[in-house]
């Protein structure tokens, strides 16, 4: 077991623990506060967390900051209602523009739509796409298999074009 | 569309953790380790500090609880007012008697007098005797004795008999004397009893009571000197039946009471 300390923790760590945060809270200052808390329990609990591989070490910086983030939220009293998207149709007929060739407005409202997806999906795909873990990992932390992780982001996809499909014909 | 999907969304995770400020979240959360650290010391130097000085305070309350308990225990010993018990005030008491031996002691170192008077009192005492009253041998047989008694107690039992001194007023004129401790008595019996040993006596009438004598109480005069008014009187409050006067010339007190005490 190699002997680890809170900067290469933090290194390998922070951006799978902040996604998981803002996942729950959607506010990028309680995440960050969620995320320095967890990580100064790890100081704490440095002697314990030596003991795990890195896979246990995850999980349990993903359970920390996710609980931080719900006794936070219960202390606000503040429930943001689930919105019930509608289901999408498979054919979409958005059609996306090149990466590259995205403005920043667009960008925002993908950002926006992102937020707005079931927490589900949105947990799945901010771990994906922003913090960089691959579907084992997710499976891992969320204790779930691999093939619900690509599931759910597939479904996460095609919800994200119906949302921006109804905003471009809203903008249209 | 599902690769140009993931590809905006990995762009976008980018974007987004760029502008996170992940180096500075690390010093942050340092600085707040480094700050709760201190924290943790003081609060634990705090804790200790409290623990020692709880520690020293129940110290000093055992001990001032131990002091006081030794020092209530020791007033409780040496406090006679406190004991209230009679070890400590039989001390006290022992007091007067030590000034009354004393006392009997000087009575004894003035003995010349006492010692020349000793002769007369016994013939004086043996005159009734011999004047050949035979009643009055048989009665003044017991006297003897209790006489010898009180002789052999000298001044001792003088003191502790008689308590005050006052003159009455007499047929023969006020005279002095000594009160002492008798006891009622059935005043009717003891008039007789005194007058079949030969003596004179009698139940005063009421109006001549003597209201300084308590029931019980009786004043003899000072006698054993040479008149024939000095001593041998004594008057005696024997409860109900009223008082008693005894004519006894020539009795000392001593004899006298011893008299009386008998009846």
């Amino acid at each position: 077991m190699p002997s680890r300390d809170i900067e290469s923790i933090y290194n390998a760590c922070s951006r799978m623990v902040y996604w998981a945060a803002y996942s729950v809270t959607r506010k990028e200052s309680d995440a960050m506060d969620a995320m320095q808390n967890t990580f100064l329990r790890a100081m704490a609990h440095m002697d314990q967390l030596q003991q795990m591989n890195d896979a246990q070490l995850k999980a349990w910086l993903y359970r920390v900051a996710v609980n931080l983030c719900k006794d936070a939220l219960r202390k606000q009293r503040w429930e943001a209602p689930a919105e019930e998207l509608p289901e999408p149709s498979v054919e979409s007929a958005y059609d996306l523009p090149e990466a590259a060739a995205v403005s920043a407005a667009e960008r925002a409202q993908i950002r926006a739509a992102i937020d707005r997806l079931p927490d589900i999906y949105r947990e799945t795909v901010l771990l994906h796409y922003f913090s960089g873990c691959d579907y084992k990992e997710i499976a891992r932390l969320m204790h779930t298999t691999e093939g619900n992780v690509k599931s759910r982001i597939s479904r996460a996809k095609q919800r994200l074009y119906s949302i921006l499909k109804e905003g471009g014909e809203d903008c249209g | 569309m599902a690769d140009k999907m993931d590809a905006l969304l990995e762009s976008i995770g980018q974007e987004a953790n760029a502008k996170i400020d992940f180096d500075g979240a690390l010093a942050q959360i340092l600085a707040k380790a480094k700050e709760q650290d201190t924290e943790a010391i003081l609060e634990a130097e705090k804790a200790r500090r409290s623990r020692r000085r709880t520690r020293q305070f129940r110290t000093i309350a055992s001990m001032a609880a131990g002091a006081v308990v030794i020092l209530g225990a020791a007033l409780l010993l040496l406090d006679p007012l406190l004991l209230g018990m009679g070890a400590t005030s039989g001390s006290d008491a022992a007091a007067p008697e030590a000034v009354l031996y004393s006392a009997a002691e000087d009575s004894t170192a003035a003995a010349p007098s006492l010692a020349a008077a000793a002769p007369e009192e016994a013939s004086l005492y043996e005159e009734p005797a011999a004047e050949g009253a035979a009643s009055a041998d048989q009665s003044v047989a017991p006297q003897v004795s209790s006489s010898s008694r009180i002789t052999e107690d000298a001044g001792e039992s003088q003191d502790s008999i008689f308590y005050g001194q006052d003159s009455l007023a007499t047929p023969e004129g006020d005279m002095e004397g000594q009160f002492c401790y008798i006891g009622t008595t059935d005043g009717a019996a003891a008039l007789a009893a005194l007058e079949d040993m030969g003596y004179t006596a009698q139940l005063l009438p009421e109006e001549e009571a003597q209201p300084q004598l308590a029931a019980g109480e009786a004043w003899i005069a000072q006698g054993g000197g040479s008149s024939a008014l000095a001593g041998g009187l004594a008057l005696w409050n024997t409860g109900e039946a009223g008082y008693l006067r005894l004519n006894a010339p020539g009795r000392t007190q001593e004899q006298i009471y011893n008299l009386l005490l008998s009846l």
